[in-house]
């Protein structure tokens, strides 16, 4: 179960990534062209998500399982798209906003400007999160499983050598020459 | 004290993880109750009668008090230009009242915040520009007894054009996150029924006013006031 739903958000967490870069690079576009500022000075705003795409395909690209298999980071990353893109969708269409009406750009700028803080953090919250996981090895599983693999092999050998032992000891041989 | 190591990062990757998680899921809360707030509607009260069919009666003695003069009986008089002007200036206002299309959403049973932000716009567009502004505050006759009445006049009538302003902001503002509890929508401010109700109220005062100026426009046609 926890596969499945791990191998869900790994693949949804791309989907959600392009939208919401797309969706939030539309509504940056359209308040520029409203303060009449050009689209560099907001270049910024989307390093965020060029780096998390380009980590995303390195990690898939190097089979990094402690990031591919980690079901609470891409939740987490499922999540974090999701809200950037139920805000811009509200920031879109939610008309009782009346913002919205006001500046009559199809936007409500006011209400978007107070998320870019938030959607900042978690963007370069989850790179750093990405990059930590990226120096756990992929084989501290494998070392774990086999420690494990010799715990128990060295248990059964001791149950051996005793039960040997006992069976040993419950047996008397005397040997006439 | 590599495997140390490599359990020290991955400790300190979920707690970046688990902050991400947090504020992710506040958004998305902060959003949710945002959105029940905003589209929150206001639902009139069965007996609740619309402001503009409860000064209906008011709106049509100002149509009447206007109508008192008649330009033939003052034709020698120097003043006639003057009570010409004054009386189309009521006719405006009565005009202003009965037309406006702030009429349609006072008609309306819900009334939303988007409802009374329009209601607002047009409120001030066509009572308190059109009318009070344009026409009411504009009225002089001086040497006569309307300089007893002119201050009461300006000042209702400023007090009309600054009344919603802060309405206006409170609407405006509603984009902005807020945490809103059942206890302050009950106990201390909601922001669409109280809008509205202020508007209401503002509207109720500029038909009294325009109507104690029609009544001294009548009374002093008729002789009764000089």
């Amino acid at each position: 179960m926890k596969k499945v739903f791990n191998v869900f958000f790994s693949i949804i967490k791309y989907l959600l990534l392009l939208a919401a870069f797309a969706l939030t690079l539309y509504i940056i576009l359209k308040m520029n062209l409203r303060l009449k500022k050009p689209i560099i000075d907001s270049i910024s705003l989307f390093i965020p998500y060029g780096v998390l795409l380009l980590l995303y395909i390195l990690n898939f690209s190097l089979n990094k399982k402690s990031v591919n298999d980690n079901l609470f980071f891409n939740l987490t990353s499922v999540l974090t798209f999701l809200a950037n893109i139920i805000v811009c969708l509200r920031a879109m269409f939610d008309y009782n906003m009346v913002f919205n009406g006001i500046q009559k750009m199809g936007v409500d700028f006011n209400y978007f400007n107070d998320y870019l803080s938030f959607n900042k953090i978690m963007l370069y919250g989850l790179i750093i999160a990405d990059i930590i996981f990226m120096f756990i090895p992929n084989n501290i599983d494998d070392n774990k499983n086999n420690n494990n693999i010799n715990n128990n092999d060295n248990n059964k050998i001791n149950n051996n050598t005793s039960s040997v032992v006992s069976s040993e000891e419950g047996k008397v041989d005397i040997e006439v020459l | 004290m590599k495997k140390f190591l490599v359990e020290y990062i991955s400790i300190i990757g979920y707690v970046v993880t688990g902050l991400v998680f947090s504020l992710a899921i506040f958004v998305l809360l902060i959003n949710f109750y945002h959105y029940k707030d905003v589209n929150e509607a206001y639902t009139k009260a069965g007996s609740a009668v619309s402001p503009y069919t409860a000064n209906k009666s008011k709106i049509d003695e100002i149509k009447s008090n206007s109508n008192v003069y008649d330009p033939n009986n003052f034709k020698s008089s120097p003043n006639n230009l003057a009570y010409m002007n004054i009386k189309s200036k009521l006719d405006q206002c009565v005009n202003s009242y009965e037309s406006s299309s702030i009429n349609k959403i006072f008609d309306k049973k819900t009334i939303s915040v988007k409802d009374d932000y329009d209601l607002l716009t047009n409120y001030q567009n066509d009572i308190v520009n059109n009318c009070i502004v344009l026409n009411i505050y504009s009225i002089d006759l001086p040497g006569t007894s309307y300089d007893a009445i002119k201050p009461f006049v300006d000042s209702n009538s400023k007090m009309i054009m600054n009344d919603t302003e802060y309405v206006k902001k409170s609407i405006q503002n509603n984009s902005s996150y807020q945490f809103s509890t059942n206890y302050a929508k009950t106990n201390v401010f909601d922001l669409t029924r109280d809008s509205y109700t202020k508007i209401s109220s503002s509207y109720n005062s500029s038909v009294d006013l325009v109507l104690e100026v029609s009544r001294w426009f009548k009374n002093y046609i008729t002789g009764g006031a000089r």
